[in-house]
């Protein structure tokens, strides 16, 4: 069973219940949260794309609220896993619209977003890219489902950027982890020693290319 | 007040989910902005923008009274304002959606006449009018 998480269950119990209030208090709680986060991690997107597919990942959840299985995964971490799928989506569909005003050199401004730079006018590259990374997202959750069990939020929240991100840095683990008052070495140690007990879940699980 | 909130407030008054599309809906009706629509319900701009964000009370009864009663006692509107206004919104969308259907239908009718017609055979002994 996951980590406790008050707020979110209590949230969430309450949209089953079709609260007609629970809405309202979902968006305040998450949204600007949910798009400060996808606009710091993804710097070099328009930040309008970020709030829009923060919007769509919460207006999803409030209108399909099945869709959310509170046994595998915290809210917040379920949300940062859906938001980024409609970012994805978004921009793909700026990205076929750009491919119809712009010249193919403005592709560079969605290389370090994911996109490969290559061939955006052919549409067919574009389905297969998207088709790539929607297989690549379904296979994340189902790894995310299979080893998240007894992770707290925060150590959720480490799995899905060493699984989607592939980060790198430590900065954003400090984030993650709440632990940016400890001295630089101490964060270091924290940071290593979470990922290393999510490294040992993984290997678990035979995933080895993170 | 989030601009965030504020903003997606407003994208749904497009949204039948949502109660902004009922109170957008009856503040048309009514010739009402946003302003004389908080003042109807005995509340605030901030308060009315939490309105906009809530489910659509269902429109069943019981549950629509159960809704609207949840909402105001929440927020401290006027009830009675507030179902008259989702009542009002929800005849309005029955009232859209039947004039589309005899839309539809009357566009269907007179394109087949339209047709007939054309399929009418041209007698060019008939004399020609001026």
């Amino acid at each position: 069973m996951r980590a406790t998480d008050r707020v979110g269950d209590d949230l969430y119990r309450r949209l089953l219940a079709n609260d007609a209030d629970a809405p309202r208090d979902l968006l305040y709680a998450y949204l600007d949260p949910l798009a400060s986060w996808l606009s710091a991690r993804y710097w070099n997107v328009d930040p309008h794309h970020c709030t829009t597919a923060a919007e769509e990942a919460l207006l999803s959840l409030i209108k399909n609220p099945t869709l959310y299985d509170p046994q595998k995964l915290s809210l917040p971490a379920y949300l940062r896993m859906a938001v980024r799928g409609d970012l994805l989506n978004i921009l793909d569909a700026d990205k076929r619209h750009r491919a119809h005003l712009a010249p193919l050199d403005d592709v560079e401004l969605y290389a370090d977003a994911g996109n490969t730079g290559q061939d955006v006018a052919n549409p067919e590259t574009l389905v297969t890219e998207r088709a790539e990374r929607q297989a690549k997202l379904a296979e994340a959750v189902r790894v995310l489902n299979a080893i998240s069990s007894g992770l707290t939020p925060e150590e959720q929240e480490v799995l899905i950027l060493m699984l989607f991100d592939q980060e790198r840095k430590t900065e954003p683990y400090v984030q993650v982890l709440r632990i940016s008052h400890l001295p630089l070495s101490e964060q270091r140690r924290a940071v290593k020693k979470v990922k290393d007990k999510i490294q040992k879940r993984l290997r678990r699980a035979a995933i080895t290319n993170v | 007040m989030s601009k965030r909130i504020n903003a997606l407030a407003q994208r749904l008054r497009t949204d039948q989910f949502f109660l902004a599309s009922a109170l957008n809906d009856y503040a048309t009706s009514e010739q009402m902005d946003d302003a004389a629509l908080a003042a109807a319900l005995h509340c605030s701009p901030e308060t009315l923008t939490s309105l906009f964000l809530c489910r659509r009370p269902q429109p069943e009864p019981p549950a629509f009274r159960q809704d609207v009663d949840a909402i105001a006692t929440r927020f401290s509107v006027r009830a009675d304002v507030l179902a008259e206004a989702v009542r009002r919104a929800d005849a309005l969308v029955a009232l859209r959606q039947d004039t589309s259907a005899i839309t539809a239908a009357s566009g269907g009718t007179l394109i087949a006449a339209r047709d007939r017609q054309d399929e009418e055979p041209h007698d060019t002994n008939e004399p020609q009018q001026p």
